[in-house]
């Protein structure tokens, strides 16, 4: 049997992955992206909230195709209720709204149709695509290659390929397989459910509820869902409350200050997943492999927000990735740690910052304090002066 | 004869020799978020076909934060005997009570 070569394999085909593919095409590489799922972005596992910045910086057009809402600002509310408003289309109402010349801040994205979108962009530039295809293992050979072995619709199969990409996300076995600790502590990782549901109203911005009462280590949250339907969902740190993700939901929904505004709320979908308030991975490369995405944690350790991240290190690995073999440089664990030397550059070492912040603000014991530093590192980190905005 | 007593630890990032469980998992409240899988510290591959941590193998860590991170609640276990059979290979049973003291 001839094995099939590639230059990049890519497990896993979320906004992380597809982009390392596109970009690693774009800079001529011959590139495999493969993703276990019959249908990209599902079970969806994610708010869907990306900043325009985000999406135009990874060269994502802004399309009817996936967008759900435009969004141009945020409310951030402390336990009782009351609120900062951040809305930018009164902040900066020449360049913010809805008008001629003016644009959203960001959108909340339909994943489904996100994720296949930007699979469907990388499949344009010339990547080859498979789905139903997981990965099984990978083992670096004396070429200076790696094999990877994969079950393509119950087919096992091997290819070789120079570098394996690892964006298979949170759950990551990629990372695994190259002895990576990719696994996330219990108190680092937020368990997360939410509801999209009808009859509550929303006005263009992403609410974000503080309070150890309602989501203790984490925060709830209001977003716009299209078409009149709205997100209401939280993250908790269950060593920090004994009720889980469902419980404190429900609680949030029925006893918050906002329970005559969802007294008549209906569900139409049930989600949710782990979001990690950790620290970036600090080994994210190994012999012939790198994660990016969640995989290697990408995400904002004070929002829990990922897909610009996912996308900002799907430019900077498929750019790295081109360069590296360009140059016929052997791709041994030594030569790809420049590719997270560059991304601490671009943003991990932001990313280490607030995660100093984060730590900092639930660490404190004091549960009245740690409330208001919550709600004002919030209400500051969305502000247009945030030095934090580009992440 | 060694006995291991079943210590209940209240601090789940302390992993300590425990009596190996199986897990369970509701399918009916499983939302396929796969919370399981990123907190468990178990090596490659222990995880089932549906993106959950692994059902009908032994889990010798029984760290049990895969139950805690679940947001429906609906990963459980049961206990299981260690012991060698008589060709000198480990061997689980599940253990009915759920509390009995496992002897090797």
């Amino acid at each position: 049997m001839v094995v099939q070569q590639y230059d990049v394999v890519v497990i896993g085909s979320g906004p992380a992955g597809a982009t390392t593919a596109r970009i690693a095409a774009e800079n001529g590489l011959k590139v495999l992206l493969c993703d276990k799922r019959q249908e990209l972005g599902a079970p969806i596992q994610c708010s869907g909230a990306v900043s325009r910045h985000g999406l135009e910086s990874a060269g994502v057009e802004p399309s009817d195709e996936y967008i759900l809402e435009p969004i141009y600002g945020f409310g951030i509310y402390d336990s009782n209720g009351d609120s900062t408003t951040i809305d930018y289309r009164q902040i900066k109402p020449d360049e913010y709204g809805e008008g001629e010349n003016r644009k959203p801040l960001g959108y909340v994205v339909d994943r489904r149709r996100f994720d296949r979108y930007l699979m469907t962009m990388a499949e344009r530039a010339g990547v080859e695509v498979w789905l139903k295809t997981e990965g099984i293992g990978y083992q670096p050979i004396e070429d200076g290659t790696c094999e990877i072995q994969l079950r393509r619709f119950n087919e096992k199969l091997t290819v070789k390929a120079k570098v394996l990409v690892g964006a298979d996300g949170l759950q990551s076995q990629v990372g695994k397989w190259a002895g990576l600790r990719t696994h996330i502590k219990l108190t680092e990782l937020a368990s997360c459910l939410q509801f999209i549901v009808d009859k509550v109203e929303t006005a263009g911005l992403l609410e974000i509820v503080t309070g150890h009462e309602w989501a203790p280590g984490g925060y709830a949250w209001v977003f716009p869902k299209g078409n009149g339907y709205a997100e209401i969902g939280l993250g908790v740190i269950r060593t920090m409350t004994k009720l889980n993700a469902q419980e404190q939901l429900d609680h949030f929904i029925k006893q918050s200050f906002f329970k005559e505004r969802f007294s008549n709320c209906r569900i139409l979908e049930v989600q949710g997943g782990g979001v990690p308030l950790a620290a970036p991975l600090k080994t994210q490369y190994a012999d012939n492999l790198i994660l990016v995405g969640d995989s290697a944690r990408h995400v904002n350790p004070i929002t829990g927000g990922g897909i610009h991240t996912a996308l900002s290190s799907g430019v900077i690995a498929g750019n790295f990735l081109g360069e590296l073999l360009k140059t016929h440089k052997i791709p041994n664990r030594k030569n790809l740690k420049t590719y997270q030397d560059l991304w601490l550059e671009d943003m991990g070492n932001k990313m280490w910052q607030l995660y100093e912040v984060k730590k900092e603000i639930f660490n404190t014991s004091d549960i009245a304090v740690r409330d208001k530093m919550l709600y004002n590192t919030m209400s500051e980190y969305f502000s247009p002066n945030s030095e934090y905005k580009k992440i | 004869m060694v006995v291991l007593t079943f210590i209940q630890s209240f601090n789940p990032s302390i992993i300590t020799m425990k009596q190996p469980v199986i897990f369970q998992i509701g399918w009916n409240a499983c939302i396929k978020c796969g919370a399981c899988v990123a907190v468990c510290p178990q090596e490659a591959g222990f995880i089932s076909d549906f993106d959950t941590i692994a059902v009908g193998k032994p889990c010798d860590i029984a760290c049990m934060v895969c139950e805690d991170i679940c947001p429906v609640s609906t990963i459980t276990h049961e206990l299981v005997e260690a012991g060698m059979n008589g060709r000198g290979t480990p061997y689980f049973t599940f253990n009915g009570n759920g509390k009995k003291l496992v002897e090797v």
